[in-house]
């Protein structure tokens, strides 16, 4: 029968079993026993193991039908998952002698045993149905039902659904033979969810852990509710919507893509406050909503294409631009705004319903007074006080870049090739964590930026731009005098390889190798911006290097 | 090929409604409340939970015996603790040390509530697994009991001067432990339910 050929049935297993182990052995000879005298308090052991372990199975059926210039293809999948994780802590003191270092010898357990344990299971199943007309013209729906173990028992299946239509419009009569290669419109919307949770967090349990001592008139442990279960707690939902447009030019050598999405996702997982009365402070409950809009561009062209000289170099670029705004918060994030918004060392998220996630908030300011070293500031009545004040904050800027994207180049020569990428970002607001703490709020007695002494404020120098060195005085709380606008440009990586042919070299012949090549990489190489800050000792700069062989025998 | 399309949707079919008792996962560190009352020793351990949290130093092995308690009624001072002074602890209203105290008070006896009031439904809708002769009763009476108990000390921290304006709202009034808002409850009302509970209690 024909059906049987166009029909393919597919079944996939996986398992994944991970271990994670952390010992950290201190010897009785440590330091941070000196002043000990009790022998079989010296010494500790923790000893922390973990294991992971997963599995999923899935099956999918797919089956294609053609007749004229119709086709239909009909898709479905089902599949099961399982995520298991469990770890055990364990840390022991009193290893008295330096011959003693197995964990067994430990004299006493220093605390409890801690760990966590976790398990979360779902189910899904997915159809999809695709029609495409004389391959111009196609659509598709798919629909997808999920059900999570993660969520409330009130909760059930969640169905998520899309549909797209796409254009081929290169393969229109009216655009054959000319320089367009490739001219396709697409557009789609769908909702989609989420499950990327904590695995038990809608379920009301109860602990026994914190009531663990004796009980002279019982024979049972006592057990305590541990929080308020949210049985109605349900997936978050985004709505998607995109339309692109892709852009071939001379068989396709140069390429240019276009899409605009907008994006909104409700019912946001947030810890909601519930009544002081209810006996438990928050509750998970699916209250927030955020969206998210933007467009991305790609370029790029096969520039050298010189197949007789062994010659070929691409340059893709691409960017994009995203503005998100908070649509609704909870009281749990209207309570953190206030504490962040009293904050005087630096800027902290807030989170204000119709603006964006990642504004900026703090104090202006009208730099430092040149007749009297000190930090003018503009209240919100625009006002000028030399006196911070929290209330006065305002918005001053995003720390979201206006525009952000990469530049890739790859050359090849023969059996030589090179990549390059490059990152950029522009128009970020970024506060300078580094002009406050390394220049106003340092000590004279500890090392020092060149511009702590050299551009301080002082009656030679009453233009500068940092207030007057004071030996005790205050630390300088935020402003927008260290708002700045940062535009980077990353090096981000380079890489050099050489592929030996076998036909060159006759050794790798006799050993059967059909190919051999040695890449090197170099990353994280540079970074210009117009910022000028410390990474710090926290996350410094990390230049890696690799050397890659990679070899393929027939 | 309608026979596979009908055979497929069939198993798949099978398969979903297999499925959500298998999504609905038990963890091993914690006891859902639905598994522990199932079995008599976990309502007893429901309500030894109640007196074992009753001994927390934000209660009765603290602040409402020896502790806050005599200090506001100046039994004794504690005159080391620059955090107990008189005069700080009677400005409970704008310092922070014994407002936070209030507050562990406040949220320790509610969350007591909560358990109390989740004991007695679970009583109500899984009374059928106790199955020793009484104590049903014994749970239910203590539970009651307990309840009566929290509340009266609660009216008696938070309520007004009872023989002076009985009608003022003193504390909220919880028997379901849900996440419902409650309004505060006047005093001579709440007074009434505190005897109707120790009322039902003695009955039990």
């Amino acid at each position: 029968m024909q059906y049987q050929e166009n029909l393919r049935v597919n079944v996939a297993a996986s398992f994944t079993k991970g271990t994670a182990r952390s010992e950290v052995f201190k010897s009785m000879n440590h330091t941070d026993f000196a002043g000990e005298k009790d022998l079989t308090k010296r010494g500790s052991y923790n000893k922390n193991t973990g294991e992971t372990f997963t599995w999923s199975l899935n099956a999918s059926v797919n089956y294609n039908l053609t007749f004229g210039k119709h086709l239909i293809s009909l898709f479905g999948r089902w599949n099961v998952d399982e995520n298991q994780g469990n770890s055990v802590n364990l840390s022991a003191k009193g290893f008295p002698n330096d011959n003693m270092t197995d964990f067994l010898f430990g004299f006493e357990m220093d605390n409890r045993v801690a760990g966590m344990e976790s398990t979360s299971r779902s189910v899904g199943v997915i159809g999809q149905v695709s029609y495409m007309y004389d391959t111009r013209y196609s659509m598709d729906f798919s629909i997808r039902g999920d059900l999570s173990s993660q969520f409330g028992s009130n909760t059930g299946m969640a169905p998520f659904w899309s549909i797209g239509a796409r254009w081929n419009m290169h393969k229109e009569k009216w655009l054959e033979n000319t320089f367009i290669s490739n001219l396709v419109l697409r557009g789609s919307y769908g909702v989609t969810g989420s499950q990327s949770y904590e695995p038990y967090q809608a379920t009301e349990m109860y602990s026994f852990r914190e009531l663990m001592f004796p009980y002279p008139a019982t024979d049972v442990l006592g057990a305590q509710l541990k929080g308020i279960g949210n049985p109605d707690l349900g997936w978050s939902k985004t709505k998607n919507r995109s339309v692109a447009l892709e852009l071939g030019f001379f068989q396709n050598r140069l390429n240019f893509g276009a899409s605009y999405y907008n994006n909104l996702t409700e019912n946001l997982l947030l810890d909601y406050t519930l009544a002081p009365s209810v006996g438990f402070r928050t509750m998970t409950t699916n209250v927030g909503a955020v969206k998210n809009e933007g467009i991305d561009l790609q370029l790029n062209g096969l520039i050298i294409n010189d197949w007789e000289r062994n010659i070929q170099w691409t340059l893709g670029i691409n960017g994009a631009h995203n503005r998100n705004v908070v649509e609704k918060i909870s009281n749990v994030l209207k309570a953190l705004n206030e504490t962040n918004l009293a904050s005087k060392d630096e800027p902290l998220p807030i989170y204000e319903e119709g603006k964006s996630m990642n504004q900026l908030f703090t104090v202006r300011s009208l730099g430092i007074d040149p007749a009297t070293g000190k930090e003018v500031y503009l209240k919100r009545n625009g006002e000028k006080t030399f006196v911070w004040d929290a209330v006065d904050k305002v918005p001053m800027g995003d720390s979201q870049p206006k525009w952000n994207g990469s530049i890739s180049s790859s050359f090849l020569y023969k059996n030589w090739s090179m990549n390059l990428a490059f990152t950029y970002s522009l128009g970020a607001h970024i506060y300078n964590q580094t002009l406050v703490d390394k220049i106003e709020n340092s000590k004279v007695a500890y090392n020092l930026d060149r511009r702590a002494i050299k551009a301080r404020w002082s009656k030679d120098n009453p233009d500068a731009k940092y207030k007057s060195i004071e030996i005790i005085g205050n630390d300088t709380p935020q402003s927008s005098r260290f708002v700045q606008k940062e535009n980077k440009l990353t090096f981000s990586s380079i890489t050099l390889g050489y592929r030996f042919d076998p036909k060159n070299f006759k050794f790798l012949q006799t050993c059967r190798v059909a190919s051999l090549s040695l890449n090197a990489t170099m990353n994280d190489i540079a970074v210009l911006s117009t910022i000028r800050q410390e990474r710090g000792l926290d996350y410094p700069f990390a230049r890696s290097f690799n050397l890659s062989l990679s070899v393929l025998f027939n | 090929m309608k026979k596979i399309i009908l055979a497929c949707s069939w198993i798949i079919l099978m398969m979903m409604s297999a499925c959500s008792d298998w999504v609905d996962v038990s963890p091993n560190t914690d006891v859902k409340s639905e598994d522990l009352f199932t079995s008599e020793s976990g309502f007893k351990s429901a309500l030894i939970g109640i007196y074992g949290r009753m001994t927390d130093q934000s209660l009765y092995g603290g602040h409402m015996t020896f502790n806050f308690m005599e200090k506001l009624v100046q039994r004794y001072d504690n005159n080391n603790d620059s955090d107990d002074v008189r005069a700080k602890i009677y400005d409970y209203k704008n310092q922070s040390d014994p407002k936070n105290t209030l507050a562990s008070i406040w949220s320790a006896m509610y969350q007591d509530i909560a358990n109390i009031n989740s004991l007695l439904t679970y009583l109500e809708t899984n009374g059928h697994y106790i199955t020793t002769e009484g104590y049903w009763e014994m749970i239910k009476g203590e539970a009651l009991g307990l309840r009566a108990f929290h509340y009266f000390d609660l009216l008696r921290m938070w309520g007004p001067i009872y023989a002076q304006d009985s009608t003022a709202k003193a504390v909220p009034f919880r028997d379901k432990f849900n996440s419902d808002k409650v309004a505060p409850m006047a005093a001579n009302e709440l007074a009434h339910k505190i005897l109707d509970d120790l009322i039902e209690a003695e009955n039990c």
